[in-house]
């Protein structure tokens, strides 16, 4: 569920959109992102970074 | 013929439903209704008003750091005020039975905040703007330590303002009795066989002191129920919250409720275990066991009135038999003996859900708050029935406590 760190910048449910369309087509998060137009590549390089999730609050 | 019910249409990532067009849930409800007809047993009105102050909370917190608009913030406020006071108990129909983590009950309070606070702005219901269930009402927040939040401020909430007070009453009660006892030498009885002999006093002594160690026993549960997972979010690290956030929140509920919450030390433990839970019901445990005791004693001591022990008269509340006329039972000994049966239940399903959590998340929440919750209300209400109707109008037979004293 790494979509989880594009939900503060684009909403939860276009990023819902874009899990349910990875999922459909097999294809990966990043890919499904830039189809949609709702996240460019750079943007969600940036954003989505498991390395980036685990800092403790 | 009966028309059909108007509706409107929702959406939700699953496309769109149709949803009662008078209430204010929105399509996740719905789609819940539709998959957990399950039981009777609905999530806790105690529950629903607690997380309607941990969202309040949270909207305080995120409008505080600028990121949700001022005007948003104090219309989700005020719908969760109206919330919390139980005006709109009737939005909130999901049974217990449904996800581990109460995400169901979670999105219908999202859901039921955004539209009230949508109405408030003057946007039409399931709008899902300006207010959003998910990007504003539930922000930098996750079922994970949301629910989590609202079942420790239930509880605490609970214990203190019905337990505890009912207990103490109860206490009094029994004390009171072992004053006005005291002078009354009677037989002692251990394995129901005549020993040496005691008060009556000495005897309610022991039952006023059995309760006050109940009273200390939950008491001492509190602490570890008023640490808070809130900021938590999905596993424990936080993710999408602010640093602090949890800290913010749970000094909020604190400054709200006027109980001393703060955010657990561990956010890890604290969405992945319940041990607080167990430990209260634990506690929980003891008392049902110490009022058992007591109200059975109580019972065979006013056992009769011509062919038993008839040491204690029993308050006469009502009549005790459909077929024999003049039966007078031990009424109130009943209903908090199977109160204390039900706790004592209780426990055991707390301890089975409380043993499951599986690596980040304990999964058995609604049930475990559900029975906590069961637990804390039958004894608060089944303690206060038995001072109010039995304890406090017991009066002792003397002259058959003398006839039966050791020559």
């Amino acid at each position: 569920m790494l979509v989880t760190a594009l939900t503060p910048h684009i909403g939860y449910d276009k990023a819902a959109e874009i899990a349910a369309k990875a999922h459909r087509d097999g294809a990966t998060l990043r890919a499904a992102a830039r189809a949609l137009g709702h996240v460019t590549a750079a943007d969600f390089d940036r954003w989505v970074r498991a390395e980036a999730m685990v800092a403790s609050g | 013929m009966t028309r059909p019910r108007a509706t409107r249409t929702e959406r939700d990532g699953f496309g769109p439903i149709e949803v009662p067009a008078d209430r204010l849930w929105g399509a996740q409800t719905q789609r819940a209704l539709r998959h957990f007809a399950i039981g009777t047993e609905r999530m806790p009105e105690v529950l629903v008003h607690a997380l309607a102050i941990q969202k309040r909370a949270a909207a305080k917190v995120n409008g505080a750091r600028g990121a949700l608009p001022a005007r948003l913030t104090r219309a989700i406020v005020a719908a969760c005020d109206a919330i919390a006071a139980g005006e709109h108990d009737d939005e909130f129909p999901l049974p217990v039975w449904q996800t581990g983590s109460g995400t169901q009950t979670n999105m219908n309070m999202n859901e039921v905040v955004a539209n009230l606070a949508n109405r408030r702005l003057g946007a039409a219901l399931g709008a899902k703007a300006p207010v959003h269930p998910n990007d504003h009402v539930n922000m930098a927040q996750s079922s994970n330590d949301s629910i989590p939040t609202a079942m420790h401020i239930a509880a605490v909430r609970a214990i203190h303002g019905r337990l505890l007070p009912s207990l103490k009453g109860l206490r009094r009660a029994l004390a009171a009795k072992a004053r006005t006892f005291a002078p009354i030498v009677k037989i002692g009885r251990t394995h129901l066989q005549d020993a040496t002999p005691l008060t009556l006093g000495q005897e309610f002594s022991g039952y006023a002191r059995q309760v006050e160690l109940g009273i200390a026993r939950v008491a001492a549960t509190l602490p570890n129920l008023l640490a808070l997972a809130q900021g938590c979010t999905a596993v424990g690290t936080g993710l999408n919250a602010p640093k602090n956030f949890g800290r913010a929140c749970a000094r909020n509920i604190a400054r709200l409720t006027g109980l001393r919450f703060r955010v657990a030390a561990n956010p890890f433990e604290a969405q992945a275990a319940h041990d607080a839970i167990v430990e209260a019901s634990g506690a929980l445990n003891v008392l049902a066991c110490s009022l058992t005791k007591i109200a059975n004693d109580i019972r065979l001591l006013g056992s009769g009135p011509r062919c038993g022990l008839g040491e204690l008269i029993l308050p006469a509340n009502e009549p005790g038999s459909s077929i024999m006329p003049g039966k007078v039972n031990p009424t109130q000994c009943e209903a908090l003996t199977m109160v204390c049966a039900q706790v004592m239940g209780n426990q055991v399903t707390i301890t089975v859900a409380g043993a499951q959590g599986h690596l980040e998340l304990n999964a058995f929440k609604p049930v475990l708050i559900h029975n906590l919750l069961q637990s804390i209300g039958l004894l608060a209400d089944g303690a206060r029935s038995f001072t109010e109707h039995c304890v406090t109008g017991l009066r002792a037979d003397r002259a058959r406590i003398a006839r039966a004293s050791p020559r």
